[in-house]
Order: C-alpha cells, then sequence, then structure tokens
C-alpha cells in the first residue's frame, strides 16, 4: 500500500509533519493501526537503524526519524488502544548519577516506545534507589542505564549489586550502553545486557519483555 | 632518554613547553583535538600512529633510536584500550581525560568532580582547539542543520543535542601556569553567563603533565605497557593494565 511506503520514507527523511498527514491518510484509508504502525513508522525507522549501525547515517538522522515515528505513534495510540494492541513490558531507563548527558538515553526511549513498550524516563543524574524505586512501584521488567563518562560508568556496578541483593533480581534484567561501555565491562560487572546502539537496546528489551 | 610522544592537540601549549626544556630528546606526532567523540577512530589514529613510530624507529641511525612512547592521553573515551606495540614500551598517564592532567592529579579531577556537581570544563586549549558551547557556536551549529536537516528539524535537534547543557550547574575554568590571555577567561564566563553556569575558576597545574613528559612514570600515576603487550581495561581507579597481545594482533600492525 503506497501510503505505508510513504510513511516510511518521509520518516527517514525526519520529516515529521509529512509523516503524520500520512499517517492521518491511513487511518482514514481505514487501515489498521497495527499496520500502520509495523509497516509504516517501524519499517522506515528499522531502516535507519541499521543505516545507523552501519554507519551510513548519524545521531542527527536518527534523532530527526525518532521524533517523526513519535509524531506518528501520538496519532496511533487511541486507535492501538482501542483495537486492543497491549503494551508488551515496562522498562525504567536513566543516566546514572553523575552523568548529566542524555541523548543517547532519549534515543533508546524513543526507540523502545516505538516497539510497544512502556518506558519510564528517570531523566539524568539517577540515584540507584531511585531506578529501584521505579522499578519497583511500575512493576517493570527491565533496568535500563545509560553512561557517557569513563568517570560515571562505574555507578552500573552499584547498580547491579543493589538488585542482586534485592527482591527484584528474579524479575529485573539489567541493560547498560553509552559510548564507553563495552561488552567486557558488563561482563565484569554482572549486568545483563549491553547494546552497542539505540536500536539494538529496543531490539533486546522486546526480546526480555516478550521472552 | 629518546621519547615518542604521541599529543593531543589540546595539550599542545603545556606538552610544546616541557619539551622544549626538557633533559629528554622528544618527539611529538600531534592528533587533533576531538577524537575522543569518536573513540574508534581515535583508537584507530592513535595504533596507526604507533605503528608509524616503530616503522620509523627502524630506519633512524644507530644511537638515536627510541626508548619509549609516550601518551599524551587518557583513558579518553576508551579511546587507547587495545593499542599495542611490537618493540617499544607504551606510556600512558592512569586517568580519565585530559582534565586530570590540567588539574594536577586524576586524584584531583575526582575530588572536584564530586564537589562541584556538574561542572563544564574549559581552559585555554579547549578553547583554543575544540567546539565549547557558546552562543556564537551555537548560532553556526543552528544554521548547519537548518542547512543539512530542513529548518522544521533544526530548532528540535539544538535542543535534543544541546539539552545536556542545561543539566550542567557550573564552569569550571582551568586557569593555564604558563600564563593564559584574558580572552580565554572572559570566553568561559561570557558561557556562564550565557548558559546560567556558576563561573568556578581553578588553578590549573602542571605536575602531571611534567611527569608525562620528564617521569619517573611511577605505577600509581602511568602504565607502562611492554612490547608485545596490550592496554586493557581495567574499570577501577588505576583505568588500565596490559596483558600480552595475541600475535595475530602483532601482525596487524603493520
Amino acid at each position: 500500500m503506497s501510503v505505508l511506503n510513504d510513511i516510511s520514507s518521509w520518516l527517514q527523511q525526519g520529516r515529521a509533519p509529512k509523516v503524520k498527514a500520512c499517517v492521518q491518510q491511513a487511518l482514514d484509508e481505514g487501515i489498521p493501526a497495527s499496520d500502520i504502525l509495523e509497516q509504516g513508522l517501524l519499517d522506515g525507522m528499522n531502516v535507519i537503524g541499521q543505516k545507523f549501525k552501519n554507519n551510513e547515517v548519524f545521531v542527527p538522522e536518527v534523532l530527526i526519524a525518532a521524533r517523526a515515528m513519535t509524531k506518528g505513534i501520538e496519532l496511533l495510540r487511541p486507535h492501538l488502544v482501542a483495537d486492543g494492541v497491549e503494551e508488551k513490558g515496562t522498562v525504567v531507563i536513566g543516566t546514572v548519577k553523575g552523568d548529566l548527558h542524555d541523548i543517547g538515553k532519549n534515543l533508546v526511549r524513543m526507540m523502545m516506545e516505538g516497539k510497544g513498550l512502556k518506558v519510564i524516563d528517570l531523566g539524568v543524574d539517577v540515584p540507584v534507589e531511585k531506578f529501584m524505586e521505579a522499578a519497583r512501584e511500575n512493576d517493570a521488567k527491565i533496568i535500563a542505564c545509560s553512561a557517557l563518562l569513563t568517570t560515571t560508568m562505574g555507578e552500573m556496578r552499584d547498580i547491579v549489586e543493589a538488585v542482586q541483593a534485592s527482591e527484584l533480581k528474579d524479575n529485573v534484567k539489567i541493560m547498560i550502553g553509552g559510548a564507553p561501555i563495552t561488552q567486557a565491562f558488563c561482563d565484569q560487572i554482572g549486568a545483563d545486557r549491553y547494546t552497542p546502539d539505540a536500536a539494538t537496546a529496543a531490539d533486546v528489551a522486546l526480546e526480555i519483555c516478550t521472552a | 632518554m629518546r621519547i615518542a610522544m604521541i599529543g593531543c592537540m589540546v595539550m599542545n601549549r603545556e606538552i610544546s613547553h616541557l619539551v622544549a626544556k626538557s633533559h629528554h630528546i622528544i618527539r611529538v606526532w600531534w592528533l587533533r583535538q576531538g577524537l575522543h567523540d569518536t573513540p574508534d577512530l581515535l583508537r584507530t589514529q592513535l595504533q596507526q600512529t604507533v605503528d608509524a613510530i616503530e616503522h620509523e624507529n627502524e630506519l633512524l641511525p644507530l644511537g638515536t633510536h627510541f626508548d619509549a612512547i609516550v601518551l599524551a592521553y587518557g583513558l579518553c573515551s576508551n579511546g587507547v584500550i587495545g593499542l599495542r606495540s611490537r618493540s617499544l614500551p607504551i606510556v600512558v598517564p592512569r586517568c580519565d581525560d585530559c582534565i586530570s592532567l590540567f588539574l594536577g592529579s586524576a586524584e584531583r579531577y575526582r575530588q572536584l568532580f564530586t564537589k562541584m556537581d556538574g561542572a563544564y570544563w574549559y581552559n585555554a586549549g579547549w578553547i583554543e582547539q575544540s567546539f565549547t558551547p557558546s552562543k556564537k557556536n551555537y548560532a553556526l551549529q543552528r544554521a548547519q542543520y537548518a542547512e543539512e536537516y530542513g529548518e522544521e528539524n533544526a530548532d528540535y535537534l539544538m535542543e535534543c543535542t544541546n539539552s545536556w547543557m542545561t543539566n550542567y550547574k557550573s564552569c569550571g575554568f582551568i586557569t593555564c601556569p604558563l600564563g593564559d590571555k584574558p580572552e580565554h577567561e572572559a570566553y568561559a564566563r561570557q558561557a556562564a553567563d550565557d548558559f546560567g553556569w556558576e563561573f568556578v575558576k581553578v588553578e590549573g597545574e602542571m605536575g602531571y603533565l611534567d611527569a608525562l613528559v620528564n617521569g619517573p612514570w611511577d605505577d600509581g600515576r602511568f602504565l607502562t605497557c611492554p612490547p608485545r603487550s596490550r592496554i586493557v581495561a581495567d574499570y577501577s581507579e588505576k583505568k588500565f593494565r596490559s596483558e600480552p597481545a595475541q600475535i595475530d594482533d602483532l601482525e596487524d600492525c603493520r
């Protein structure tokens, strides 16, 4: 269906108003909201995510594509709810204590929301206890932590230890990411998953939530 | 000693000063400031420079060979992790980045990092060599976004890519012990005004840089990674350690 191709194409170009207009057109044509999401918005976002992994596009392209996706999803949400499409799980996300950077974390949030996950965003400079409280209150399946600085990445170790020592350990997985984070660091601190980019983070979160 | 140093341009003035006065014979290979934003590229450029130094070392006349490669780099977003050499030891300061070197020690940086609660650091090297936040630089950045991604996305991209700034609370201006140009401090003060940060002046200290250039490279402050070894992350305050390199890795060096 050409309008779904248009949605995907405009999304890849980061043209939020065009994406909104096409999503509305698709709804008017009676296309199911879940098809518009999967074959239009997510199709376009997957292309951008793949290009980002291959270094064909950079952070600004992904940001404007993700914004276009979010605008499209806002229009779709009432229809998705009415159609009984359920949220697939809850993720608590934040940048660790002492770290004030959030470009990557916000990108991950948008990508996870695109996958139909509910995301509780705690912002930046988030202490260990706040991650744990939010996970408890929202019955989250994942705590996702971001850090940009090598000076703050050690906080992730404290989060892993605190969760391991609590009742959350059987119910919550810890995902970590950010520029200085590596699989070796993940293994060393005993976090559950490291992902190198936002698209992979969203895939892994969905995998955990639907396991 | 004869030292091959690989330096980040952000420390150009301090290191050049120390090199000129050093009792060692030092040649410096300079890389541009800002490579820490792309750690894989930083690692590639550092490794290529290490390889070039080792290759050149083989061609030097008897008695003029290098004894060590010294990196004027800290962890720098893990850009130094994985580096290896075949014939020369690599010396690297045990710190997160150049701020520790400008402040005189990794310990002092850690203390100020905790105490100042969200400080963005400025000094002469950063102001001269990099894209630092200022109203003028942001106007340039917005114009570039508008051209590349369209007017409808320019403000959004500015907001996304610069939101971290509103989270910072203070502007730490590190003085240069060699003397500052008045416009550097004025620039930092203006940025603090523009972005609503508290301006804090912190005295720069040359001791760590001096030790980097002249030694001694004590294990507390420096890693000496022997030949045929690679630098690996340690994730403690020591930042890194060395471990024997794989033969395949060493073959890649050329």
